[in-house]
């Protein structure tokens, strides 16, 4: 198979963008998530309402945010607020979907951003919660982005650190959590996954372009459930490459 | 004890920032110490002007420092954007013991003071920083 005309980070980015919806919030994580925003906001998503951890609310992504305290996070936006503020808002049920990172996910969308190996002896200390919890916690929809392979898509996770389905059906209700809040989607290098709706278990919804069914199944620890239809991903089209090299992410920071 | 650059203040400690303000306005009352710096030191009236962009109170504050680019490497919203030079130096250097050692004698334990911290990268450099950039807040 000849090399695709994307590296796999594009492909996240592109895949990422086109979940996001075009006036809904939207809590944005460092790294890939502002990218795959900007991107929307160019092209199928222009009131697309980006959120930033430490307040800002609506920014015009006219220039990429490098951390989430930066001025683009509220350039032309219509609110900058602090973190207190952002939380509640998302306790409040105004975050309509929140975009993270991993190192490690489990079946029922439960993360680890904290630790590998054992908490107090790590193998990797990893940057921690941040407003990853909070996001996990209180967005209506969740939505994982990440390289996908057995060390990442694992059985069980070193550290629990932002709940998805919990331990299954109910679980996050039990714990006081929103009722009809929680993981949604999982963006990663070889697929696009969602939850089955009884179980709560992840499943295979579509693969990336040229990933066969096996190659996912193989590239994940715990049994993978395959939806009715798998369908294929449609791969980075060339306006979204190029709005992503050539406006998004000019000087290649991420890409 | 805690530590919170701003954007101006007051000799009293009246503290203004601009922008989004993060925890600063939590960080400030959850501390028994406080210190403020701050990129400059206006007078009271300054501050009576706009009492709505006052995140922090005199009385939450134990000292005042004037500091003029007091978040560098990092950004002051409408005032100056990232040294990115920088940042990706000290990301380098933080990869071996020996240049994170390195890097920390030059810019903190070497440096006097602020000033002379700031004389380590000149004016010219700074005045660079302080160039609006397309897209950033202004």
């Amino acid at each position: 198979m000849s090399e695709p005309p994307y590296n796999a980070t594009e492909l996240l980015i592109c895949s990422a963008s086109r979940l996001m919806e075009d006036g809904t919030t939207a809590f944005i994580g460092t790294g890939i998530p502002m990218l795959a925003a900007a991107v929307a906001q160019r092209l199928h998503a222009p009131n697309l309402v980006p959120i930033f951890e430490f307040g800002g609310t609506g920014a015009i992504l006219e220039t990429l945010p490098l951390a989430v305290g930066g001025g683009c996070t509220f350039h032309r936006a219509v609110a900058a607020s602090g973190i207190r503020d952002i939380v509640e808002t998302a306790q409040r049920g105004f975050v309509e979907y929140g975009f993270l990172g991993g190192a490690q996910i489990d079946a029922y969308g439960n993360l680890n951003t904290t630790v590998i190996g054992d908490h107090d002896h790590p193998k990797v200390r990893l940057p921690g919660s941040g407003g990853g919890n909070d996001v996990g916690s209180h967005a209506w929809r969740t939505i994982a982005i990440m390289p996908h392979d057995r060390r990442r898509f694992v059985d069980r996770l070193d550290f629990l650190t932002t709940p998805g389905y919990l331990t299954g059906p109910g679980a996050r209700e039990r714990a006081g959590l929103p009722r009809g809040s929680g993981p949604y989607r999982v963006v990663t290098t070889l697929a696009i996954l969602g939850y089955e709706p009884v179980s709560k278990r992840m499943q295979l919804l579509a693969t990336q372009p040229g990933v066969s069914v096996d190659q996912v199944a193989e590239n994940t620890s715990f049994e993978l459930l395959l939806a009715e239809r798998v369908t294929e991903n449609p791969a980075p089209t060339q306006e979204e490459l190029r709005i992503l090299r050539e406006e998004v992410d000019a000087e290649h920071l991420y890409i | 004890m805690g530590l919170i650059h701003v954007h101006r203040a007051d000799p009293c400690g009246n503290a203004q920032i601009d922008g989004i303000s993060g925890f600063a306005f939590e960080m400030a009352r959850a501390c028994k110490r406080l210190i403020v710096s701050a990129e400059e030191i206006v007078d009271t009236e300054t501050i009576r002007r706009r009492p709505d962009r006052t995140t922090i109170p005199y009385y939450l504050v134990d000292a005042v420092v004037e500091a003029p680019f007091g978040s560098h490497p990092g950004e002051m919203c409408y005032r100056y954007v990232r040294d990115e030079d920088q940042i990706r130096s000290w990301v380098e250097a933080s990869k071996e013991p020996a240049s994170t050692a390195a890097f920390l004698q030059t810019y903190v334990h070497e440096v006097r003071d602020h000033q002379g911290y700031l004389a380590l990268f000149g004016e010219e450099r700074l005045q660079r920083l302080r160039e609006p950039a397309a897209g950033r807040a202004e």
